[in-house]
């Protein structure tokens, strides 16, 4: 087990390699440059900004010493943000994002495996459809329609929480409900195919003629191996959540890390493009890597060597 | 470490001083007892290093850390004392000198003398600082030979120490506005020992970065907040009212409206266009209470045309087209703030200057005459045969709006098709510089209150000129304001100027700008006699927070 | 942003409950081996899909509004681009059954039209990713051995890729093309589609009849063509009706980051993201757009729902 996590773990540089590769390639071909202003800079002023970014170098050495900076795991100063390294802006604004989603991941998987629970304890009741009808809409609604619906609701007119703001628990409660709705929505509707799943199954259907009642059933018996698509989904899913969210995080105004994603890329802060990208490829590839091994913990079939 | 000594040992001594003085002038309204404001300012500001920045919102925030040579009257913008308390000019307003006052200090207690200035210019200039508004400093003698590395001897540029308290600094050529440029912030002196201490990247972070103005920075969050403290250190630290300023980047502006009613901010930085009607019908009600603002702005809106293409290379058709547009209908209709009409280019008074426009605020029977006239001499009769144009404009929903209007209305009153196009900022900015479009939106806002920043762009070849225009008479018009003796015959030359312009139209305005927020009516003004007066943003939207004050 | 990550999985973990080999592996075989049972099969998938009923209404609703924006230039009682700015934003009435926006346009008009597009983004970008994802699956899973083992570290790199910020940088290369999002949609989604086609050709490829055409000397291209691709026709139709929705919402926030489709051009999602800043002042102007593209993707992911009982045999047994 420990080798093949070694191997996965050894196999990402190949991986992050190409990853940063296509990044610098797509960067540098998108129009426009980090320092183009609506005010024209005057060229020879221009001279000493790109001098001083070596900006001005041909493209291979340009990569060349953007690949060593990232050897070295220093992605360099960033260019919107004068004074500020890609590094300290990650590490400030990481956190954040981090525990906007955690909190986010675990109201979705309360409500979610609760309303899966829910539903699959009644296939094809009327519990079962509303639950599984809720949910739908929980998915079927963008983002960016919940959030300011919530807050119009709950900050606006009811004055409960705050509108917007990074500071006391009050703050966290809209956002993470905006971020972690659809993936409650999802969770709850594979929670629920996973447990039909195995209801059907023999040995369940053993457990139902000793009289056992439907909910006892799901707990002792089918959780374990109906929650197995909702481990594999969690994977994807918490390296996305914790990344930060563009749309949460811009309603909300939240100092996280989810802004600089598509924010970087508009100001060609070629820098910050590529810490962002990276950063968010290897949390991709260690969760998807922590999900494999949590799944052969769970599925005994399963056998990585 | 320097600044908690001083906090500690001064701050008593300086309240008692604050709460002695404060009751007897401050009759007007009744103060607050938190003396807290916290500001929507758009976006995270790119930096705090005054030599490095541009922008507005680094603008409001570092105008409260630094100050510069002169300092501005919140209301009329008119150089006051600042890091000087007086100053000479010499007859041929080349040399001026400077005397820095005894009292000037950095925020960690540190003396600021005559040589931080030249220090802090000279690292302005410097090409190793990469300063993106190094030309701000071309005026001195030297200044853009030093910057562009074809002098490298510093001592040879025109900004010298005398002593510990004179500065004297020499210009290339007269420059009338140069007591207004002291007050910007390319010009402020940064604290040379602590940049040697930390680093130019990380000084100005927060619990390093010493400023000079009358606050100094307590906390720098990215895209949360930027706080900031009364600085005691400041020679004039005793008529600073506020205790604490925090400028929160909120780029999403409904957001933005909506904290600002839930009372988490004092004042926005703007206004969602489509509430303005709903504002401004309150406000008719009682105009004092309420927190909408619109106060005009030194700014223009308006289209570049590209004079290369056809059939925009026919004057006619330039003016065919500036013409057609109703501009009263699109401000009460579309862009809702309150704006002008542009008649000319330049902004109505601007520093006393005002151009008679030749365009046309409504849509008069007259002029849809005169623009289908023209467009039919132009070979266009009822916009036949008129190739299709786009209009280019970056990604935003009000300039989005804007054009679908005007697009509408050359359609209807010309008869021609025009098409829509947006692309993201840097795209835009990219097509803009490449004369890669027919019409394009643009804005310009002026540096500082001279006709000379709106009217300069347009000649020959200008950085920011872009539409491929090119007048030789408006280009020795120009030339000649700048030599001109006196503001009235520099008007004049100005007003020349911009009749040539209007009449070749390479650019169509629509409407001046205003700055539209919402504040608190909490916000006062210090004026002259400490009285708390209510406060109105003046025509560069600045924010001299040393003169505000927050009432009950 | 990185909901795409997760949609793109959450497609892959809902079929995986398909138990590939065993439902549809069974029905295309006989699909194959004799064309009468076959028939019955899908005949029986068919009428399964009938009785539920969610799916068969979502079905109808989903004709009715495709027809409608085919028919939009026909049925639209105003013009989708002429501003009436004296007008301006009317709430509904008789004459605008949903209200104009605050530039006086119909709104209605405007809801039609931007179904054409809305609908176009979801079916095209799918039609690609549908494409690439059968062939590229279809082919590694065939090929077998080490052909397969890189083509699915390919997919594996590729996930790891943050696809919204590249349609971002794709969108701002080549500017705003409304064929550039369907390419640019489509290429998000193949991924989770080829290693779907991939099990199924893998557990195909063992079969019988694959087996017996292989003895009998008919082309790789062929088999792969005539064969396995046929058989794994019913994932992916599930599939097709689980992905437009997703890329109905992946536009959607395209269109909040300003990189939609063109003004004056209109689409679903152009008009939500209008619409959110206007929730307070004209609330007719979020609340239609949004409530038409809920419904659409409501009804879609019913019709998804239901076509993938109908399909696995043994869901209907409960």
């Amino acid at each position: 087990m420990i080798l093949y996590i070694l191997k996965r773990l050894l196999a990402m540089i190949p991986v992050l390699w190409i990853i940063a590769t296509l990044t610098f390639v797509l960067m540098k071909a998108a129009p426009g440059g980090p320092f183009d202003s609506e005010r024209q800079i005057p060229a020879e002023i221009l001279k000493n900004i790109e001098e001083q970014y070596h900006l001005n170098d041909p493209l291979l050495v340009q990569y060349g010493r953007f690949l060593g900076q990232l050897a070295r795991f220093d992605l360099g100063p960033s260019f919107r943000y004068a004074g500020r390294s890609v590094n300290d802006i990650i590490a400030e604004t990481f956190p954040v994002s981090a525990t906007l989603g955690i909190l986010a991941l675990i109201y979705a998987l309360l409500l979610g495996v609760a309303a899966g629970l829910f539903a699959a304890s009644k296939p094809n009741s009327v519990r079962d459809y509303s639950a599984m009808g809720i949910s739908m809409l929980g998915i079927c609604m963008p983002s960016f329609v919940i959030g300011p619906l919530l807050v119009l609701v709950f900050a606006s007119t009811l004055k409960w929480l705050p509108v917007a703001g990074w500071d006391s628990w009050k703050d966290m409660i809209l956002p993470s409900l905006t971020l972690g709705t659809s993936y409650a929505a999802y969770i709850s509707r594979l929670t629920r195919a996973g447990l039909m799943d195995i209801i059907r199954q023999d040995y369940i259907r053993t457990a139902k003629a000793k009289g056992l009642s439907g909910f006892a059933i799901m707990v002792r018996h089918t959780m374990r191996g109906g929650l197995l698509p909702v481990v594999s989904f969690m994977g994807p899913a918490v390296a996305a959540v914790v990344t930060g969210s563009l749309v949460v995080e811009t309603i909300f105004n939240i100092p996280g890390l989810g802004r600089f994603f598509v924010q970087s890329a508009l100001n060609r802060d070629y820098t910050l493009v590529m810490g962002t990208v990276l950063f968010l490829a290897v949390l991709v590839l260690l969760c998807n890597l922590v999900t494999d091994v949590i799944y052969a913990f769970l599925d005994p079939r399963v056998r990585y060597e | 470490m320097f600044a908690n000594l001083a906090q500690k040992v001064l701050i008593p001594a300086l309240l008692a001083y604050v709460v002695q003085n404060a009751p007897n002038t401050l009759a007007a309204l009744p103060l607050a007892d938190q003396q807290v404001i916290r500001i929507g300012n758009g976006t995270e500001p790119k930096g705090l290093d005054p030599a490095k920045v541009t922008g507005v919102p680094e603008h409001h925030i570092l105008q409260n850390l630094f100050e510069g040579l002169t300092g501005q009257d919140p209301v009329t913008l008119e150089p006051t004392p600042g890091m000087a308390s007086s100053w000479k000019v010499s007859r041929d307003g080349k040399t001026y000198t400077f005397n820095i006052r005894p009292d000037a200090k950095w925020s960690d207690g540190t003396p600021l003398t005559a040589e931080d200035f030249v220090s802090s210019w000279l690292r302005a200039l410097a090409p190793k600082t990469a300063s993106e508004y190094a030309y701000q400093l071309y005026y001195l003698e030297n200044g853009e030979e030093f910057n562009t590395g074809k002098i490298k001897d510093p001592a040879k540029v025109g900004v010298k120490a005398t002593d510990k308290r004179t500065l004297v600094v020499t210009l290339k050529s007269s420059t009338p506005f140069f007591l207004r440029l002291t007050s910007f912030y390319t010009l402020y002196p940064v604290p040379a020992h602590i940049i040697k201490k930390y680093g130019e990247e990380e000084w100005t972070h927060e619990g390093k970065m010493v400023s000079n103005g009358p606050f100094r920075l307590t906390e720098w969050k990215i895209n949360k907040h930027i706080k900031m403290v009364r600085n005691e250190n400041y020679w004039d630290a005793g008529k600073v009212k506020l205790s604490e300023a925090v400028f929160l980047p909120i780029e999403n502006i409904d957001t933005e409206n909506k904290m600002f009613h839930q009372g988490e901010l004092d004042m926005t930085n703007t206004v969602p266009s489509l509430r303005i009607p709903k504002y401004a019908k309150e406000k008719e009600s009682s105009p004092e209470q309420h927190p909408y603002q619109s106060h005009p702005y030194l700014g223009t809106y308006f289209y570049r045309l590209n004079v290369n293409k056809k059939p925009l290379d026919d004057k006619r058709v330039r003016r065919a087209l500036a013409l057609t547009i109703d501009r009263k209908t699109l401000i009460e209709k579309v862009t809702l703030g309150g704006q002008t009409p542009a008649l000319g280019f330049t902004p109505p008074n601007t520093a006393g200057y005002t151009f008679d426009g030749t365009l046309n605020a409504t849509m008069t029977p007259a002029a849809l005459a005169e623009a289908q006239k023209l467009l039919a001499d132009a070979g266009f009769p009822g916009g036949k045969g008129f190739p299709k144009l786009d209009i280019l404009y970056n990604t935003s929903e009000d300039h989005k709006k804007i054009a679908i209007a005007i697009q509408q209305m050359w359609k209807k009153h010309l008869g021609i098709e025009v098409g829509l196009y947006n692309q993201e900022w840097k795209v835009y900015l990219t097509s803009q510089a490449q004369m890669n479009y027919a019409v394009s939106r643009s804005a310009w806002i002026g540096d500082y209150p001279d006709p000379n920043t709106f009217l300069d762009m347009w000649v020959t070849g200008g950085g920011n000129n872009n539409t491929g225009w090119s007048n030789k008479d408006y280009d020795r018009l120009i030339a000649e304001a700048a030599r001109a003796k006196d503001q009235a015959s520099r008007h004049a030359i100005f007003k020349k100027a911009e009749t040539i312009l209007m009449s070749e139209m390479p650019v169509i305005p629509i409407y001046v700008y205003t700055r539209n927020r919402l504040q608190s009516r909490k916000v006062a003004l210090l004026d002259g006699a400490l009285n708390a007066v209510p406060w109105k943003s003046n025509i560069l939207d600045s924010m001299p927070l040393k003169n505000y004050v927050m009432t009950k | 942003m990185n909901s795409n990550a997760v949609t793109r999985d959450i497609v892959g973990s809902m079929l995986e409950n398909l138990d590939q080999p065993a439902s549809l592996g069974e029905g295309g075989d006989v699909v194959a081996a004799s064309g009468e049972k076959g028939r019955s099969l899908w005949q029986d998938a068919w009428s399964r899909l009938l009785k539920n009923k969610m799916a068969t209404a979502g079905m109808i609703y989903l004709i009715i509004v495709a027809v409608m924006a085919v028919l939009a230039p026909w049925i639209a009682p105003f013009s989708y681009e002429e501003t009436d700015l004296a007008l301006g934003a009317v709430p509904p009435d008789t004459l605008h059954l949903f209200g104009t926006d605050d530039l006086g346009r119909d709104l209605f008009s405007r809801i039609l039209y931007g179904g054409r597009v809305s609908l176009m983004v979801g079916i095209l970008s799918t039609f690609v990713s549908v494409t690439i994802g059968v062939v590229y699956g279809a082919i590694s899973g065939y090929a077998g051995g080490r052909v397969d083992n890189v083509m699915m570290r390919i997919v594996e790199i590729l996930y790891a890729l943050p696809f919204t910020f590249f349609v971002i940088i794709l969108m701002v290369l080549v500017g705003r093309n409304i064929y550039v999002l369907f390419l640019a949609l489509g290429a998000i989604s193949w991924l989770t589609m080829a290693r779907i086609v991939r099990g199924q050709v893998v557990s195909l490829r063992r079969s019988d009849f694959v087996e017996a055409a292989e003895a009998t000397g008919v082309t790789r291209a062929r088999i792969i063509l005539r064969h396995i691709i046929p058989n794994t026709l019913g994932p992916v139709i599930v599939f097709v009706t689980l992905t437009i929705p997703q890329v109905m919402l992946e536009e959607a926030f395209l269109s909040f980051l300003g990189l939609g489709v063109q003004e004056p051009m209109s689409s679903w999602g152009t008009l939500i993201s209008s619409g959110v800043s206007a929730m307070e002042t004209y609330p007719w102007m979020l609340v239609f757009p949004c409530l038409t593209l809920v419904s659409t993707l409501f009804a879609l992911n019913f019709l998804g729902d239901g076509l993938r009982d109908a399909l696995d045999p043994k869901a209907s047994k409960d």
